[in-house]
């Protein structure tokens, strides 16, 4: 039962990263402007994170859902959500009303709200807790990093 | 623990490498860099000088 609640918890995470990556990869100038609009970094770093985050969501998605380093990158998934919560918590507090700009042009595809409120929050919790049960819980099934060791154990014996 | 450092180390390359060809490849993520050089320069003339 753990295994397998660990498995599709990495599903859900691993897939909702890998896509909310992707949909900004393609639309990297409404990123820029998002971010912009958090007044929270300087203007000299911004392109650079733009540049550099929506990459890193995509390879954490990729390597939990195929099971790759997925503690890990759990735990890192874990520690961005963090982060995220922060930035939107601080938006909140500020009292500015903008996209939290979670899922790119995704949000406008699938229809999904995208806005930085506390519900934005509560979706960031859960996906803590569920990135934490992945990487405190150690097993899991069906994954890629399974499948190389079970290999490597038979080519040893 | 140095495990996941060194794992942790490794995601990050490989996310770098990625967004780095991505700005080599695509026009979009080169204009967006040329802007972010230009900004950084622009910022801090007097240091470069």
């Amino acid at each position: 039962m753990i295994p397998a609640l660990s498995f599709i918890f990495r599903i859900i995470i691993g897939g909702i990263f890998l896509f909310a990556g992707l949909a900004k990869i393609s639309d990297p100038v409404r990123f820029l402007f998002t971010l912009r609009e958090f007044r929270l970094f300087p203007e000299t770093i911004l392109p650079f994170l733009v540049l550099y985050l929506p990459w890193l969501e995509f390879v954490l998605g990729l390597f939990v859902l195929l099971g790759l380093l997925y503690r890990t990158g759990s735990l890192l998934i874990a520690l961005l959500n963090v982060i995220f919560t922060g930035a939107i918590l601080s938006v909140i507090l500020r009292g500015i009303e903008v996209d939290c700009g979670c899922f790119g042009m995704l949000a406008d595809i699938l229809n999904i709200p995208d806005l930085a409120d506390m519900k934005s929050v509560l979706r960031n919790t859960i996906f803590i807790g569920m990135c934490l049960y992945i990487f405190f819980v150690k097993k899991t099934v069906i994954s890629l990093e399974g499948y190389l060791n079970k290999k490597n154990k038979v080519i040893r014996t | 623990m140095k495990r996941t450092v060194i794992e942790v180390l490794l995601i990050l390359m490989v996310s770098l490498f990625l967004s780095g060809v991505y700005t080599v490849v695509s026009p979009e993520g080169t204009k967006i860099f040329k802007k972010a050089i230009n900004s950084f320069q622009k910022q801090n003339k007097d240091i470069l000088k």
